[in-house]
C-alpha cells in the first residue's frame, strides 16, 4: 500500500525533532500560541547537549567586547528564564584569581574595568555587581586557592538543571496539547503530493526504539533542532547535509562527590583556555573541553586523557582537586556554526535558522547553534517565524507564563515537616519541582510507603520516581537519573538503580525482569562514564560495588554491558 | 613450629585454621575483617553467573565452613536476593532462606513493610517472574504482618534492625507475629534483619516452626556481622593490629612495634577493594607538573619480600608519568579488569599468599579460602622441612 494511503495517526501543525533545550522550547512557544505540536526526540530529552552542559545560562560576559548586542540579549533571557522557573535556579558567585606580578598588577585592572562595564547587563539577569577582592580577601573567600596572588574580582552568575530545563518545556508543551515522543527516532520525512487530503505537506514517520512501533505524522511545518545530530535529520528530509553544517565540539566536564568551594573558580588550562571549578547544586563540576569530534553521538564518552587536562589546570589554582573524588564524568556534543579553520575555542556561539525552501524543501527549517542561557529567544525567533503563516495574531508568550512549578513559591521546610522528610529531601525536591513538589508528595497520603527513599545520595523519593514515569515520560533507569539526579551521586546508583528499574516496570507495566535488565545497563553505563576520573580510593570503592553487584543483580548477559 | 597469618578475612582465617589443625602455633594478626564482612552470604567457588563448578568441597574446608555457621549443601542451594533474583550458591549463610529445599508448589510469603529497601509486592512479583521460581512452581506473596515495632524503623538500615532482633523480647515478638498469621505459608522469605549473631535465628526458627530466611541485600548486612561474631568465637586468641613489614628472615613487625618471628607466614591482605594491594598513579601525588619519581602504580600494603604482577608478568617500569589510564585498567571495559589481576605473583621461600592478594585468582569468597586453607597447609609444610633440616 502506498505510503500515504495509510490513515495518519496524527496530523499537526508542526513537527520538531529533536527534544533539547530548542527543541523543546520552540515545542512550549508554539503550543502556547494555539498550534498543535508533536516533537520527536530519538533518545531522550536533554540528551545530547542541553543535558550535558555546564549547566549554566551565563550572561555570555565573553562576548562583550565584540558582539555586547549577545551580552545583552543573554542577560535578558537568562532574567526571563528566571522569572518562568525561578525554583530552579541556584546562584553562582565566580572568583577570578589574578596571579602576582607585574602583568597581574595590570592584568587586575583590565579584568576589573571589563566586569565593570558586565554590571551594567546585570540588572537584566538580577545578578550582584562585581567586587575587587585584595589577595587577603582571596585568602579567606576561598582558603583552597594556592599560588601567589595579586587579587581577584567576583562576578555573578546562575547554574540550571539543564536537563530539568528541557523537561519543564516539553511537560508545559504537553500540557497546552503537544505530543512528545521520547525514545523515538525520525526514519524519513516525505512530501506529500499536492491535492492529498489532509492539509500537512510532510509526512514524518518515526520508530519507537523501546518497543518498534512506527508513528506518523502529517505536518505542516517540520523543524529540525536536533542539534550535533543536524545534518543527519536534514538528510531524512532530502536536504542536503552540507546545508545544515555543524561542527560538532565535544565538552567533557567531571563531577565531584561534594561542594569544594564556595565561588566558582576560574583557571586556565595548558593551552590557554579558560576553564573552572564550580559549586553546582549538591556537588562542584570542572570543566570543561572544546575538542572537534567525530564519533558516535549516541555514545559519547569522557576519556581519561580528558579528564586529567582540566585536573591539571585546576590544581594550578586549586590544588585539592587532585585527591577529590570525582563521582562522574558528563561528556556532550556541541552544535556549533561550522565553519573550517579556527580553533575550537574561537569558534562563534552565535545561533542561526537555516529555511530549506532553497533547497527545495520549504517550511522545513533547521535550528543550529545556541547556548543554554539563549534557548528561550531563539526557540522565539524560530516561533516567531513559523507563526507569521500559521498563527500571525499570536504573540510569543513563553517569557511570561511560568513553566511548571514556577507559579508560586513553596518552602521546603514547612513540607519537610508536614510529610516528615528530611529538610535535604524536600529541598532538592523543590528545586526539581517548584511547586509541583506537593502534587508528588501528594500521592505518599494515598500509599505511605512512597515516602521511603529510592536513592540515598541524591536524595529521591519513591513518590518522584513513580511523578516522573507518569508525568515526565521516563522510560528507562537513565531517564528517571536525568529527571530526578537518582543515581549519579557518590554511590553510583548501585543502591538505587535495581529498586528504580522495579519501579518503572511496575508502573509501566512490563515485566519485572525488564526493570532488572534495564537497572544493569544503568549501571554498566553509568561506570563507563565514571571509570575515566577513577581515582585510586574510587578503584577500590568500585571494585566493592562491582562485588556487591555480582551478589545480588548479577553482571547479566554480554549484550547488557556491551550497551 | 610458629605460622605467623596476616589478614582477618576469609583467607586469614582459613589458614590459620589449617596451620592451627596442622598443630602450629599460629600468631594471627587481624586488622580488619576487610572484604568478607562485605560478603553476602551466599558463595561459590567461581562468580555465580558461570555455574555450575563442579569440583566439591574438601573435608578441611568443610569442617572450617560448619564451625563459622555456614551450611553447605550436597546440591546447589537456591537463595532470593533483595532486587529479586533467585540465584544458586554451593555454601550459604544459616540464616538465607533456601528455595532449594522447598516443596514444589510451595507458597512463600514477604511481609509488608514501609522500608526503603524491602517493597514486599514488587519483590514478591520479580522473584515470582524470576526463571527458578516458575520452572518450581514457587508462589511468592506480599503479606499484612506489620513487623516494624518502633517509630522511626522505616529508616533505620538494615544491619541496625538486624542488631534489635539480637534481643530475646524482640525476636520472639517478630516469632510471634509470624506465627499468629493465617493462613500459614510453606515459608517465610524476610528482610535482612535475622541477628547479627548466629543464634539468633535459631532462636527465631525454633519459636516460628516453619521454615524461614533472609533474603539476600547490599551491604552492610548483617551476614557479615555473622561472620565476624563466628570467626571471633572459633579464635579467640588473636593479635589485633596492622603490619608494616615482613623480611627475609621471616621476622613479622606491626605498626604498634611489636615483632614475631616466623618459620613461615600467610599473606592474606586482601587485594586492590579492600588492603592489600595499593593502587597510587603518580597524579594522586602530584603536587607540580611531573612527578619526581615515578613509580609502578601498583604496591603491596605492606613491605615484604614479594614480586607483584598481573597475568604471570611482573608490574615493571610505567609507560607514563602520569600512571596508566583507568579506563584501560578498571571495570567495565574488560570482563576482569585489569585492577583486579593485580597481586602477589611470587613471593620468597617461606611466605604464602591467599586470597584476594593472590595474583590472577578469581575473586570469590570460597576460592579465598580455599587458597587459604592451602596457603596454611603450605606453610606448615615449609616450617616442618626448616625445622628437619635444622
Amino acid at each position: 500500500m502506498p505510503l500515504d494511503d495509510r490513515p495518519s495517526t496524527l496530523s499537526v501543525d508542526v513537527v520538531v525533532i529533536g527534544g533539547g533545550v530548542n527543541g523543546t522550547g520552540v515545542a512550549r512557544d508554539l503550543a502556547l500560541r494555539g498550534l498543535s505540536v508533536a516533537l520527536f526526540e530519538r533518545n531522550d530529552l536533554a540528551f545530547g547537549a542541553s543535558g550535558n552542559s555546564s549547566g549554566m545560562i551565563h550572561g555570555g560576559a565573553r562576548y562583550l567586547t565584540q558582539n555586547p548586542n549577545v551580552t545583552a540579549e543573554s542577560c535578558r533571557d537568562s532574567g526571563y528564564i528566571q522569572q518562568i522557573a525561578p525554583f530552579l535556579l541556584h546562584r553562582i558567585p565566580f572568583l577570578v584569581p589574578v596571579k602576582a606580578g607585574a602583568k597581574g598588577r595590570v592584568l587586575i585592572e583590565l579584568i576589573d574595568a571589563f566586569f565593570e562595564l558586565y554590571d551594567r547587563y546585570q540588572p537584566l539577569k538580577r545578578g550582584e555587581r562585581h567586587t575587587r577582592l585584595s589577595a587577603q580577601d582571596l585568602a579567606k573567600l576561598e582558603p583552597g586557592l594556592r599560588g601567589s596572588l595579586v587579587g581577584g574580582v567576583t562576578f555573578d552568575e546562575w547554574g540550571v538543571d539543564g536537563s530539568r530545563l528541557c523537561v519543564l518545556n516539553a511537560l508545559d508543551a504537553k500540557e497546552r496539547g503537544a505530543k512528545v515522543f521520547v525514545h523515538t527516532s525520525v526514519e524519513s520525512i516525505h512530501k506529500r503530493p499536492a491535492g492529498m487530503a489532509g492539509a500537512g505537506r510532510y509526512l514524518v514517520v518515526a520508530r519507537n526504539l523501546l518497543d518498534g512501533g512506527i508513528e506518523r505524522a502529517e505536518a505542516k511545518v517540520v523543524v529540525n533542532a536536533s542539534g550535533a545530530w543536524g545534518p543527519l535529520t536534514a538528510a531524512l528530509g532530502h536536504v542536503a547535509s552540507s546545508r545544515v553544517r555543524v561542527r560538532p565540539g565535544k565538552g567533557v566536564h567531571v563531577a565531584f562527590d561534594r561542594r569544594l568551594s564556595n565561588y566558582a573558580i576560574m583557571a586556565e588550562s595548558i593551552d590557554g583556555r579558560q576553564i573552572f571549578l564550580e559549586p553546582w547544586q549538591n556537588m562542584s563540576v570542572i570543566g570543561t573541553t572544546d575538542d572537534d569530534y567525530y564519533g558516535d553521538l549516541d555514545d559519547v564518552c569522557a576519556t581519561s586523557d580528558e579528564v586529567r587536562y582540566l585536573v591539571q589546570g585546576i590544581a594550578r589554582v586549586f590544588p585539592e582537586i587532585r585527591t577529590a573524588r570525582a563521582i562522574g564524568t558528563w561528556a556532550g556534543v556541541r552544535p556549533t556554526l561550522h565553519t573550517y579553520g579556527p580553533l575550537e575555542d574561537k569558534l562563534s556561539r552565535e545561533h542561526m535558522i537555516v529555511d530549506h525552501a532553497e533547497d527545495g524543501a520549504p517550511d522545513i527549517y533547521s535550528m543550529i547553534g545556541g547556548k543554554l542561557a539563549s534557548y528561550r529567544s531563539f526557540s522565539q525567533e524560530m516561533s516567531d517565524r513559523i507563526a507569521r503563516d500559521l498563527a500571525p495574531s499570536r504573540h510569543c508568550t513563553t517569557h511570561e507564563r511560568t513553566l511548571p512549578g514556577g507559579d508560586r513559591p513553596l518552602d521546603p521546610l514547612l513540607l519537610a515537616e508536614s510529610h516528615e522528610l528530611t529538610p535535604v529531601a524536600a529541598r532538592r525536591l523543590v528545586f526539581r519541582h517548584g511547586s509541583r513538589a506537593e502534587a508528588i508528595l501528594g500521592r505518599i497520603a494515598a500509599r505511605p510507603r512512597e515516602c521511603t527513599v529510592v536513592c540515598p545520595c541524591e536524595p529521591v523519593l519513591e513518590a518522584e520516581v513513580r511523578h516522573v514515569v507518569r508525568e515526565e515520560d521516563a522510560f528507562t533507569v537513565d531517564d528517571v537519573a536525568r529527571r530526578t539526579r537518582l543515581g549519579l551521586g557518590a554511590c553510583g546508583g548501585m543502591r538505587c538503580a535495581a529498586r528504580c528499574g522495579q519501579i518503572i516496570a511496575e508502573e509501566r507495566g512490563l515485566p519485572p525482569q525488564e526493570g532488572l535488565r534495564q537497572a544493569r545497563r544503568f549501571l554498566h553505563t553509568q561506570a563507563k562514564r565514571r571509570v575515566a576520573a577513577l581515582n585510586p580510593d574510587q578503584a577500590r570503592q568500585e571494585s566493592l560495588a562491582l562485588q556487591v553487584m555480582d551478589a545480588t543483580l548479577g553482571r547479566g548477559s554480554r549484550e547488557d554491558e556491551d550497551r | 613450629m610458629k605460622i605467623v597469618v596476616v589478614g582477618g578475612g576469609i583467607a586469614g582465617t582459613a589458614a590459620a585454621y589449617a596451620a592451627r589443625s596442622a598443630g602450629a602455633d599460629v600468631v594471627w594478626i587481624v586488622g580488619t575483617s576487610g572484604a568478607t564482612v562485605l560478603a553476602p552470604g551466599a558463595f561459590d567457588l567461581t562468580p555465580w553467573q558461570d555455574r555450575p563448578s563442579p569440583e566439591d568441597l574438601t573435608s578441611v574446608a568443610k569442617s572450617l565452613v560448619t564451625a563459622l555457621g555456614y551450611v553447605a549443601a550436597d546440591g546447589p542451594a537456591w537463595i532470593a536476593t533483595s532486587v529479586g533474583v533467585v540465584r544458586p550458591c554451593r555454601l550459604r549463610d544459616a540464616a538465607l532462606l533456601d528455595l532449594g529445599v522447598l516443596p514444589r508448589g510451595a507458597r512463600i510469603a514477604l511481609p509488608r513493610v514501609v522500608h526503603a529497601e524491602w517493597d514486599a509486592d514488587a519483590l514478591a512479583r520479580t522473584l515470582g517472574s524470576d526463571p527458578y521460581a516458575l520452572e518450581r512452581g514457587l508462589r511468592f506473596e506480599a503479606v499484612d504482618v506489620p513487623i516494624h515495632r518502633f517509630g522511626g524503623e522505616r529508616d533505620l538500615p538494615h544491619l541496625a534492625l538486624a542488631a534489635r532482633h539480637d534481643a530475646e523480647g524482640r525476636s520472639a515478638w517478630l516469632a510471634a507475629r509470624l506465627r499468629a498469621h493465617t493462613p500459614a505459608p510453606d515459608a517465610w522469605l524476610l528482610p535482612p534483619w535475622l541477628g547479627t549473631r548466629p543464634e539468633t535465628v535459631a532462636r527465631i526458627r525454633g519459636a516460628v516452626g516453619a521454615p524461614l530466611g533472609e533474603a539476600i541485600s547490599l551491604p552492610p548486612s548483617p551476614s557479615g556481622a555473622r561472620f565476624r561474631q563466628a570467626r571471633d568465637a572459633l579464635f579467640p586468641a588473636r593479635v589485633e593490629g596492622f603490619v608494616k613489614r615482613v623480611t627475609s628472615e621471616l621476622r613479622v613487625d606491626t605498626e604498634t612495634g611489636e615483632t614475631f618471628d616466623a618459620d613461615a607466614v600467610v599473606l592474606a591482605t586482601g587485594g586492590i577493594a579492600v588492603g592489600g594491594v595499593y593502587y597510587t598513579p603518580a597524579e594522586a601525588t602530584l603536587a607540580g607538573e611531573l612527578p619526581t619519581t615515578v613509580t609502578p602504580a601498583f604496591a603491596l600494603g605492606i613491605d615484604a619480600e614479594v614480586t607483584l604482577g598481573e597475568s604471570g608478568r611482573p608490574l615493571l617500569q610505567p609507560g607514563s608519568a602520569q600512571g596508566p589510564q583507568p579506563e584501560h585498567l578498571a571495570w567495565p571495559h574488560r570482563r576482569t579488569p585489569v585492577l583486579e589481576r593485580v597481586g602477589v605473583l611470587s613471593a620468597q621461600a617461606g611466605i604464602y599468599p591467599a586470597g584476594d592478594v593472590v595474583a590472577d585468582a578469581p575473586r570469590t569468597w570460597l576460592s579465598a579460602l580455599e587458597s587459604g586453607l592451602r596457603a596454611g597447609a603450605a606453610a606448615c609444610a615449609f616450617a616442618a622441612r626448616l625445622s628437619e633440616s635444622r
